[in-house]
């Protein structure tokens, strides 16, 4: 059982590990940050137990202790590294997904020991709960992969690559969880070009062409398989809420510090009714957001269906997209030009926002989604 | 899109009711240029050939690489197709017949669409020209627009390219060089000395939109006040024609900006810089009557790049939709993905009808430039946002052709005034009439 002291000390070295991010990320003029210090931080990132770990399952954001003590400490790290970096936690919490979706500590025919950073395909979630897809996925007939699964966040330097396919198409077919080395014939990670935001984490298309699966690849199929494919896309929705409020509460914070030193009309311009307006609305949004994600914060996942689960990510992933990215736009508005330059870093948390805003589907993708889900139980 | 049965039942109308129904398969574009006098609807056609060939190109590497686009040669070329002339009629310059029928700035706000629809950045490229002509325009004092207006005009009428900025912005005085109240108390560090001759100008801008590259800035600065003390804004402030190359006078850095990446937007110093009295635009302290007349007529504009970047998303965003296809079959044929469609362009639409319609205005009015520049903006930004969304993950990546519209957008809710202090320039536009009761209100 971890003990508020374990949580407190743990995102201490979550802080102290943002602010070196911060010195080696931003220590450099440039738009996103200097991204060569990103897979040094991730291995930092790693020594320290943050990352999950593929071959145990159990450590670092979305470890295996969700299952007995619930998302909360997953959700806190994110919150925290989104402070510094929408990016760099977007790459932390990749592999949460893959290590989460992968649930399992049998190692796979081609891994070795080291390996340590997992290629996450987080399928968008139009592949995963409805039929009318994006790219036509992943399918595994008779032991060979084929197809496309489209934005998976993937470390530069991944060993591994956790998948999920379907065994054929129609609604008769299951699906199957597997993993790969990342240098497997026939299998492509193909990065999927310049985007608005979280640089910092790749994102690459796998391409399957008539991979042959050695036996033991699979890890999970049928009915185990979506459980676990549902509930790594409800974790994907939270943690990529998370993200984005640490994100939104540090362009808050900084905008209202930058009100007070910046003069207009004769006066800190903080104390006009204009922005006191703009920062109280972001005030308020940051506070809708993190309640929406308290929801269940402590609750075990195993204790947590995964339609609730479900539910609860999307009205966090939503509640990220309204509210967060409102209250980062006000925020830069809060700054008149400046917010607009790279220099005041207020442009990059908008970027991020506006990316994490459409990761892996739109919003009404999810409010259609969100409402197809079977109603909840009553108690 | 009509169905043969109502074509067929159309049919068995009479002529008259015949005539009366639309069955015109005519674009929306099509349509709404046909509402314009034939003038201004030939401008409006030129305007968008004119992007769409010489822009297009562009627009991807400005973007991408700002610091390595260089703008000449593009400013060249729309010199001699006559965009950057329109400030006087012929034979001085390109400016349409009858803007005072059809309203000074119709052409203005046509063009400026038309350019910001294929890149926003590229086009505020162009039209910042007119913003930095506009107070020598709008002076009224023949001298100044003979010496400076007349030939810069001609120049670039006959393909040779000047290129003029306009300076009002320093460090420590945005918003209160665009608002009443924050001019009487600003902070304002650019200052004019009158010597013999001409005056000295002494001071620094920031965010200046084409100083990279432009021939002739018109400065505001504030001339030392005839009894001593400290200038004011409101009271002393100037302005004056500086020349690139006039000793003194150097550009800094120019910003590195989320978005309008194609327009520099760039530091200038002035230390000692000399002008002769041939370069003080219209009378000593009448800067802040000719500042505020500029803001009123280049908000209009302004507005019309925020429909420009609400059209791009909208055009990308439907061509995407057509593209793809989701489970068989294009995702325009999904209803939910015809609802958001549906908003884009009637969001588009309506911010079109405002600008026109307060293009209309002659001379523009402030409240209705701050009104039109105001809700555009943040109209422009809330539909290139549905965008990305409708494009889901493909709407964060640059192919998409949306999250660039995006950030461009978000430059039209600051620049030319913040959102916030427009609101405010209405309230105290309709002040008197409108809002707080006095003579001539109608409610
Ligand atoms: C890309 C770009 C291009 C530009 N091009 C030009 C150009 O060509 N020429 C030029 O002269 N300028 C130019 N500008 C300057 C632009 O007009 C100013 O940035 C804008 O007016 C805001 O001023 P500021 O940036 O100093 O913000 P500030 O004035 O510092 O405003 C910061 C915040 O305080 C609020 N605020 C300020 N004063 C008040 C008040 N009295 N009451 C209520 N709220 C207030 C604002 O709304 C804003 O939210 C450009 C700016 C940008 C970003």
């Amino acid at each position: 059982m971890t003990t508020s002291f374990d949580v407190d000390l743990l995102l201490d070295t979550v802080d102290q590990l943002a602010s070196k991010a911060e010195q080696r990320l931003f220590g450099v003029q440039m738009p996103d940050g200097d991204l060569g210090a990103v897979h040094g931080l991730l291995l930092e990132a790693s020594s320290i137990g943050l990352l999950a770990d593929p071959d145990t399952g159990r450590w670092g954001v979305w470890g295996a202790h969700v299952d007995s003590e619930g998302v909360g400490l997953s959700l806190a790290v994110l919150r925290h590294l989104g402070r510094v970096c929408a990016g760099l936690a977007t790459a932390v919490h990749a592999q949460g997904l893959g290590t989460l979706l992968l649930g399992s500590s049998r190692r796979s025919p081609g891994t070795s020991a080291g390996d340590r950073l997992v290629a996450a395909f987080s399928p968008p979630f139009g592949v995963a709960l409805d039929p009318r897809t994006f790219g036509d996925g992943l399918l595994l007939v008779d032991d060979r992969l084929q197809g496309t699964a489209r934005y998976a966040l993937v470390a530069d330097s991944a060993d591994l690559v956790v998948l999920a396919a379907r065994t054929a198409v129609g609604p008769d077919a299951c699906w199957v969880v597997l993993v790969l080395p990342v240098g497997t014939t026939g299998l492509r990670l193909e990065p999927t070009g310049a985007r608005i935001g979280l640089r910092a984490t790749g994102m690459v298309d796998v391409l399957a062409d008539h991979v042959v699966v050695p036996p033991g690849a699979e890890h999970h199929r049928g009915e185990p398989a979506e459980r676990r494919l549902r509930t790594t896309i409800g974790c994907d929705w939270l943690g990529q809420a998370a993200i984005a409020l640490g994100s939104a509460e540090r362009a808050v914070a900084d905008a209202t510090a930058y009100t007070w030193s910046r003069v207009q009309g004769g006066v800190p311009i903080a104390e006009h009714a204009a922005i006191r307006l703009l920062l109280g609305r972001a005030q308020h949004d940051l506070s809708v957001l993190a309640a929406v994600l308290d929801r269940h914060t402590g609750t075990p996942l195993t204790e947590l269906d995964p339609t609730t689960l479900l539910r609860w990510g999307a009205d966090a992933r939503l509640a990220a997209g309204e509210h967060g990215s409102r209250a980062v736009t006000d925020a830069l508005q809060g700054l008149g030009g400046y917010g607009y330059m790279d220099e005041y870093g207020l442009s990059k948390r908008l970027r991020d926002l506006a990316a994490l805003r459409v990761l892996h589907g739109g919003p009404d993708q999810l409010v259609l989604l969100r409402h197809g889900l079977p109603a909840a139980a009553t108690p | 899109m009509s169905s043969t049965e109502l074509r067929r039942s159309v049919e068995l109308l009479k002529p008259l009711g015949r005539v009366l129904f639309d069955l015109g398969e005519v674009s929306l574009w099509e349509r709404e240029t046909a509402t314009l006098p034939r003038r201004l609807a030939r401008r409006r056609r030129a305007y968008r050939d004119f992007a769409r060939r010489e822009l297009a190109p562009l627009v991807a590497g400005a973007d991408e690489d700002p610091a390595g686009y260089d703008p000449r040669r593009l400013l060249g070329v729309a010199a001699r197709a006559g965009l950057q002339s329109e400030q006087l009629p012929p034979p001085w310059g390109t400016m349409p017949l009858g803007v005072v029928k059809d309203g000074p700035l119709f052409h203005e706000v046509l063009k400026a669409e038309e350019l910001a629809a294929v890149c926003a950045g590229l086009g505020l490229g162009l039209l910042a020209h007119g913003l930095g002509l506009a107070p020598l325009q709008l002076c009224g004092d023949l001298r100044t627009m003979r010496r400076w207006l007349v030939p810069v005009c001609r120049d670039n009428r006959a393909g040779r390219p000047r290129l003029a900025a306009f300076a009002i912005t320093e460090p420590a005085a945005g918003s209160d060089v665009e608002d009443t109240a924050g001019a009487r108390v600003a902070r304002f560090g650019t200052s004019a000395r009158r010597v013999q001759g001409g005056y000295v100008l002494n001071g620094q801008k920031v965010f200046i939109t084409g100083a990279a590259y432009a021939d002739l800035v018109t400065v505001f600065a504030t001339l030392e006040p005839e009894g001593g003390g400290a200038g004011r804004v409101d009271r002393d402030w100037t302005c004056f024609v500086v020349e690139r190359g006039t000793p003194g006078f150097r550009t800094g850095r120019s910003e590195h900006k989320l978005g309008q990446r194609a327009a520099d937007a760039t530091e200038l110093f002035l230390d000692d810089v000399f002008v002769p009295s041939d370069n003080l635009v219209a009378a000593e302290r009448s800067g802040w009557a000719i500042n505020r007349n500029v803001l009123n007529y280049s908000r209009l504009p302004v507005g019309a790049i925020a429909v420009g970047i609400a059209r791009g998303a909208t055009e990308a965003a439907t061509v995407y939709c057509r593209r793809t296809c989701l489970g068989g079959k294009p995702l325009l044929a999904y209803q939910e993905v015809q609802l958001t469609l549906a908003d884009l362009w009637l969001e588009t639409m309506a911010m079109r009808a405002m600008v026109w319609q307060g293009a209309r205005h002659i001379p523009p009015a402030q409240g209705i430039s701050s009104a039109v520049k105001t809700f555009c903006g943040d109209r422009a930004v809330a539909v290139a946002a549905r965008a990305t969304e409708v494009l889901a993950d493909d709407g964060a990546h640059v192919r998409g052709g949306v999250e660039k519209r995006f950030r461009d957008g978000r430059l039209n809710q600051i620049y030319e005034g913040t959102n916030q202090l427009n609101r405010l320039a209405l309230v105290e536009a309709l002040w008197e009439t409108d809002l707080a009761g006095g003579h001539g209100t109608s409610i």
